[in-house]
């Protein structure tokens, strides 16, 4: 190793005690950020799965248009049956979408005895819908079945509001486009909890044949399951590609464009996560400032003994920068072990959490080790140290070193 | 006063009655003019508390010189030494080093000289604890482009068998004796072969015998390679084995002895 960096390395465990305490203060803040990380991208994992297994699947498929104009004119942008035959073409040529289900929302009341609830209706496939509810519980009763085309499942808060219970009967009174009332007969199969309580306050899931029997055979839109998540991006656009190649006039939308409330608590906790960073970085910032600035006040004469010698400003700067960064690297090294060590800890014993805000049940979380976040941490810490020496540095150059070395001398 | 037809003023005349104005020359043999310091004074601090470090020092020293540099603590030795290495910056006057005045350069230039031009040794020696003898002689040279490893070795080695510490060559200062420090401190300076050598007080925590070696040692480096050393001392035995003297007394020059 050269000199130069080998003098850095043995000024860094010059004075052990400092620089473990420095050492530390780096490793405690990476760990800090990285933990603290984890459980935020634990939580938003969690929040994003809901979102895709419980509602909304990767990718939705709508007639053109559907996105601003289907709350004025809902009929305007419904899909036929040959259109939706070749969407389902287009998909199953694609080994990353594993599933395609149409769907249908639909809104009436139910009446149950002398109580009628309004109720949000979502028509779906039974087998296939199986997938995309695997975030969401069934608190009782059974899931939907194809075998059993009026059995429906009420969310938790639906089924309180009828005070309804497995196997009860309810009839479904909609209203039709051209204005006439509809009925059908159901029953009752199962109540689910699907995490988000507007959801399950409203929601009613039936099979497709109930709306088929209500209003008519078309679909709202398609939903996908992909493979993988961050494939979303690439499917869509090559899904739109084709749309247009086929003279398909449709629109695809994102699971991502669709959970308002998974993208509201990104957002809080992403700025969480940059407010506490800073925090964190301050704190190492001055922490290792003063353990730097020490070392220099204690060398000032062996300091001003290089630049005596010839060594330029810069040089001098050089190795203090040098060992700064020894250090940050070290403790940042070290913060991120312990880190990466401490999420699996946490993870394997679990984070019970109460119901976060506008869910209905809580969570057992843990701690996420995502690599960018441990190599942002990684950074962040040795960053704080590298600046946290450039005052004491700067400082250390300016030193008249006529005076220093006649300081020494005393 | 008489001034010979050299130009230069005797020791004698120059006891009697110190020039005001002419210059004192150091001479060898009629060697080139290396270091001229030209009515110079340092002041430290201003207006009541002000300290008058040097007043009006006018010298010359010429190449390959032996120089003492003699006076009680605070007639302004070290001061004179910091101002010829540049570590400092008269309050007037000008010091000239081969024609060129330190004042006029810039923090690079003059980190250059020192790197290149000049050897320091210091009073207290201020070797680096955490590096070997042979780590502490090699480091300055590190930021010399002009020296590759294998040659900072060769001189890190020469320079520790001149010296004879080549076998405590993996010793860290707190593992040797005063005078191997000083002999470290001695060859740190040398081993980047400078033109000048300037010394602050050597041997001031040496025992006389191990200062007088040290001299010695400096002494047989300045016949043999002809390099100009300029060391401070107050002890009159080890002023007498230089060549020439200048006395400092109160920041001012006293005497030149040859």
């Amino acid at each position: 190793m050269n000199l130069f960096f080998r003098l850095a390395l043995r000024n860094v465990f010059r004075n052990r005690l400092r620089s473990l305490v420095a050492l530390l203060a780096i490793a405690a803040g990476c760990a800090a950020l990285i933990v603290n990380g984890g459980i935020v991208f634990n939580i938003f994992r969690e929040l994003r799965e809901d979102a895709i297994l419980g509602q909304y699947g990767h990718i939705q498929i709508f007639k053109r248009g559907y996105s601003s104009g289907h709350l004025q004119d809902p009929e305007r942008y419904l899909m036929t049956p040959a259109e939706v035959a070749r969407i389902e073409n287009l998909a199953r040529a694609d080994r990353r979408i594993i599933e395609a289900t149409r769907r249908r929302g639909f809104s009436g009341l139910i009446a149950r005895e002398d109580r009628y609830v309004p109720f949000f209706g979502l028509a779906v496939e039974p087998e296939a819908d199986a997938d995309l509810s695997r975030h969401v519980t069934l608190r009782a009763g059974g899931p939907l079945s194809g075998g059993n085309p009026y059995g429906v499942l009420a969310g938790l808060g639906l089924a309180k509001k009828l005070n309804g219970k497995i196997g009860d009967e309810l009839n479904l009174i909609i209203s039709t486009q051209s204005g006439e009332l509809n009925a059908v007969h159901v029953r009752l199969q199962g109540i689910f909890e699907g995490g988000i309580k507007e959801y399950d306050d409203w929601t009613l899931k039936v099979p497709l044949p109930v709306t088929e029997h209500l209003l008519d055979g078309r679909t709202e839109q398609i939903v996908l399951l992909l493979n993988r998540t961050d494939e979303v991006p690439e499917v869509r656009q090559e899904l739109e590609s084709a749309f247009r190649r086929d003279g398909l006039e449709l629109e695809t939308r994102s699971w991502s464009e669709l959970a308002i409330f998974y993208n509201q608590v990104v957002s809080l906790f992403g700025k969480e996560l940059g407010f506490l960073r800073l925090i964190i970085g301050t704190i190492v910032i001055l922490a290792i400032g003063n353990a730097i600035g020490m070392s220099i006040v204690e060398r000032h004469i062996e300091l001003a003994t290089f630049r005596a010698l010839g060594v330029r400003a810069r040089s001098v700067a050089g190795l203090l920068l040098a060992e700064a960064l020894l250090v940050g690297l070290m403790g940042a090294g070290l913060g991120a072990a312990f880190g990466i060590g401490i999420a699996y800890l946490v993870s394997a014993i679990g984070i019970a959490y109460p119901s976060p805000p506008g869910s209905t049940r809580p969570f057992l979380g843990g701690v996420d080790v995502v690599p960018r976040l441990v190599v942002a941490s990684f950074v962040v810490s040795l960053g704080a140290s590298l600046v946290s020496a450039i005052v004491p540095v700067w400082r250390a150059t300016r030193m008249p070193i006529s005076g220093t070395l006649r300081g020494g001398a005393r | 006063m008489p001034v010979r037809s050299d130009g230069m003023v005797s020791a004698h005349d120059y006891l009697v009655s110190p020039p005001a104005d002419l210059p004192l020359r150091v001479n060898r043999g009629g060697a080139a003019s290396l270091i001229e310091i030209d009515s110079v004074h340092r002041i430290y601090g201003t207006g009541p508390g002000a300290c008058s470090a040097l007043l009006g020092i006018t010298a010359e020293i010429r190449e390959g010189a032996f120089v003492a540099l003699a006076g009680p603590s605070g007639s302004g030795k070290t001061t004179l030494l910091n101002l010829i290495g540049a570590l400092d910056s008269p309050t007037s006057g000008s010091i000239r080093v081969r024609g060129r005045d330190l004042a006029g350069m810039s923090e690079s230039v003059i980190s250059r000289f020192r790197l290149h031009k000049l050897g320091f040794v210091f009073q207290d020696f201020n070797l680096v604890p955490v590096m070997t003898v042979a780590e502490n002689i090699e480091f300055p040279m590190l930021f010399r482009h002009d020296l590759s490893p294998i040659n900072r070795q060769r001189r890190v080695s020469n320079i520790l068998e001149r010296v004879g510490l080549e076998e405590k060559r993996q010793r860290r200062p707190s593992q040797l004796s005063g005078g191997e420090r000083q002999r470290v401190a001695l060859a740190r300076a040398l081993a980047g072969e400078p033109e000048i050598l300037l010394a602050d007080e050597p041997t001031a925590h040496l025992d006389q015998e191990t200062g007088a070696r040290a001299i010695a040692l400096m002494r047989s480096w300045n016949r043999d390679y002809g390099t100009t050393f300029l060391y401070s001392t107050h002890d009159a035995g080890l002023v007498a084995m230089a060549d020439h003297i200048l006395n400092l007394r109160g920041g001012r020059l006293q005497e030149d002895s040859a």
